[in-house]
């Protein structure tokens, strides 16, 4: 019976439902295309930042910073090992580390960072959680575009390095940095070039986020740092780390109070149609309770009544959202590895975001219709 | 057995205190018809509503066999009122959406009986309006819309049926036949009390109490 009424009364005022699901829908639609963009862009963002390159080096304590930067002959090697004390602490935010060893050589008259790499942490999350550096296979090398122009070299040439001969994999479009004139090559060619085998002389990383703020995110680096490696120091590339800080605070940011706004809006809506509701229906209630209905019961009707249409809005407006985004946002937004999707783990906070907020705005009109008096609603008449 | 002992209530105002009713003590017998009468503003809608259980009095007792019924839960007092009390108004007060037999149908669902199929079917075929249980009370007229009334508030057969100016619309063809109901319905054992000020509803009461 209580189903019946409910469905009775939603018959009844088509119209009024019908208004209020729409709304319902649209509040819902567009708070679920809003993040679904803000996801996307902020992936496409955080892409972005990556793209600029490692934000967070980590030389040897003995080292000075300047010799680093400038590739000199007075870098300090450490062991390999310690990278591996690093992997261990995953509270660490830093991650995707890359063993570096880097020199600056002469190769028929022209210098060259010759720079042996081995990226470390084997298999990652998605593949926009990668490591930033691809391993370069043994005996190959990949080019800097200046190095590559200079020695005029094109992919499939060999490239002769200190007496060993290696083949020219990639050349790397032009960057604008040194990166331009560095010599990609496999460690353990490195090592077998240069020497201080099971050495390197930096450790490239970046910077993960994890939704915290940048200063809380730099303490707790400094901490962890403290306690695993005491033995190396940290270089920040600031402009990178508060570049990719700020892309995301200003996403969470819009969406933090976007949700705001939706959920007002969402109760103001239901909880005025509610008023209304409750104020048209005042004579039904009234002589349901002198037939001895309990108030519960009359609650009851009331609030399955919002959760079926909530449970229907934030079904449809889930769907619409999702699809509008995938139109919509993929239409100017790049990303590089996954296409703009419906997000379906989204789908029970959706569900239940939505069930509770008509509830809450439910209670308004149902604490209205408690202050109701039968006897004065039926003498009134 | 349904009983008022020393009932009194009174509506303040600002300005002056309305007693409604002072001191009104009443027994009733078991398939009496009790007519309260009186003229407009002499306090029977009230004494019918205490008589309910819907409005508590100021002082006094009402009794619908042990239970004093102001001394019990608001919860209580509700689930009493299910299975004691049938209400009829003279406005009828049908639920819009609900068709002929749903609003039968819902005061049976208070006690506990989901599915009276058949109770309904003789309780229509009794009052005269088996034909109209599938339509909604807009689509009757008003004599047949108050016998549904009537039919909602036997329908789970309570000892008690209170109606408030139950021939106050209908025109004589239509109060006669509800008046033959209402005689009936006392017969069956039911406490009849009935606020009126038709005369020609006095004329069926065994007992009239004047306000």
């Amino acid at each position: 019976m209580l189903f019946k009424i409910v469905f009775s009364q939603i018959k009844q005022k088509l119209l009024v439902t019908l208004m209020l699901l729409i709304a319902m829908i649209a509040l819902v639609s567009l708070y679920v295309y809003i993040k679904n963009t803000s996801q996307f862009t902020n992936r496409s963002m955080e892409l972005i930042m990556k793209d600029m390159g490692h934000n967070y080096n980590l030389i040897s304590k003995d080292c000075k910073k300047i010799d680093s930067y400038l590739i000199n002959n007075n870098q300090v090697y450490f062991p390999i090992s310690q990278s591996d004390l690093l992997l261990k602490e995953r509270k660490m935010p830093s991650k995707y580390y890359v063993a570096m060893q880097q020199e600056r050589l002469v190769v028929q008259n022209t210098e060259i960072i010759l720079s042996g790499i081995k990226p470390l942490g084997g298999n990652f999350e998605s593949p926009e959680k990668r490591n930033l550096l691809d391993a370069v296979k043994r005996n190959e090398v990949r080019l800097g575009a200046d190095i590559a122009k200079s020695l005029n070299l094109k992919t499939s040439d060999t490239i002769n390095i200190e007496g060993k001969t290696f083949k020219v994999a990639t050349i790397i479009p032009y960057n604008g940095d040194i990166d331009d004139y560095r010599v990609w090559a496999n460690i353990e060619d490195t090592w077998e070039v240069l020497g201080n085998k099971d050495s390197i002389n930096i450790l490239l990383a970046f910077l993960c986020m994890h939704g915290t703020n940048l200063e809380n995110l730099l303490v707790q680096q400094q901490i962890l740092l403290k306690a695993t490696t005491p033995n190396l120091q940290q270089i920040i590339k600031m402009p990178i780390a508060k570049g990719r800080d700020k892309a995301r605070q200003s996403t969470n940011k819009t969406l933090i109070n976007l949700f705001y706004i939706i959920s007002l809006i969402t109760i103001i809506v239901i909880s005025v149609t509610g008023l209304y509701e409750v104020h048209e229906r005042r004579r039904e209630i009234g002589i349901m309770l002198s037939m001895g209905t309990s108030y519960l019961k009359i609650i009851a009707v009331f609030l399955i009544r919002i959760l079926l249409l909530a449970i229907i809005a934030s079904i449809i407006g889930f769907f619409i959202g999702s699809f509008l985004s995938i139109w919509i946002t993929s239409s100017f937004l790049e990303t590089n590895t996954q296409n703009i999707s419906i997000i379906w783990s989204d789908f029970p906070t959706a569900l239940g975001l939505t069930s509770l907020f008509a509830i809450i705005a439910q209670l308004i009109p149902v604490i209205k219709m408690l202050s109701l008096d039968p006897v004065r609603i039926l003498v009134e008449d | 057995m349904i009983r008022f002992d020393n009932l009194t209530k009174i509506y303040k105002d600002s300005n002056t205190d309305v007693v409604a009713i002072n001191d009104l003590s009443l027994s009733f017998k078991q398939g009496e018809i009790n007519i309260i009468h009186g003229k407009s503003g002499s306090g029977k809608s009230t004494l019918l509503l205490m008589a309910g259980g819907m409005l508590k009095p100021d002082t006094g007792y009402v009794y619908w066999g042990d239970n004093n019924v102001y001394k019990t839960s608001s919860l209580k007092r509700n689930r009493l009122r299910a299975s004691y009390v049938g209400f009829m108004f003279q406005r009828f007060y049908l639920i819009p959406y609900l068709n002929v037999y749903d609003n039968i149908r819902y005061p049976l669902t208070l006690v506990g009986n989901e599915n009276p199929k058949k109770r309904i079917s003789e309780l229509a075929e009794r009052i005269g309006i088996a034909h109209r249980l599938t339509h909604k009370p807009h689509q009757l007229s008003i004599g047949e819309q108050q016998r549904v009334a009537l039919c909602r508030s036997i329908a789970n057969n309570p000892p008690i049926l209170l109606a408030d100016e139950p021939t106050g619309n209908l025109d004589v063809e239509n109060s006669k036949i509800l008046i033959d109901i209402l005689k009936e319905e006392a017969q069956n054992g039911r406490y009849v009390i009935i606020v009126t000020h038709d005369d020609r509803v006095l004329e069926i009461g065994n007992r009239v109490i004047h306000l």
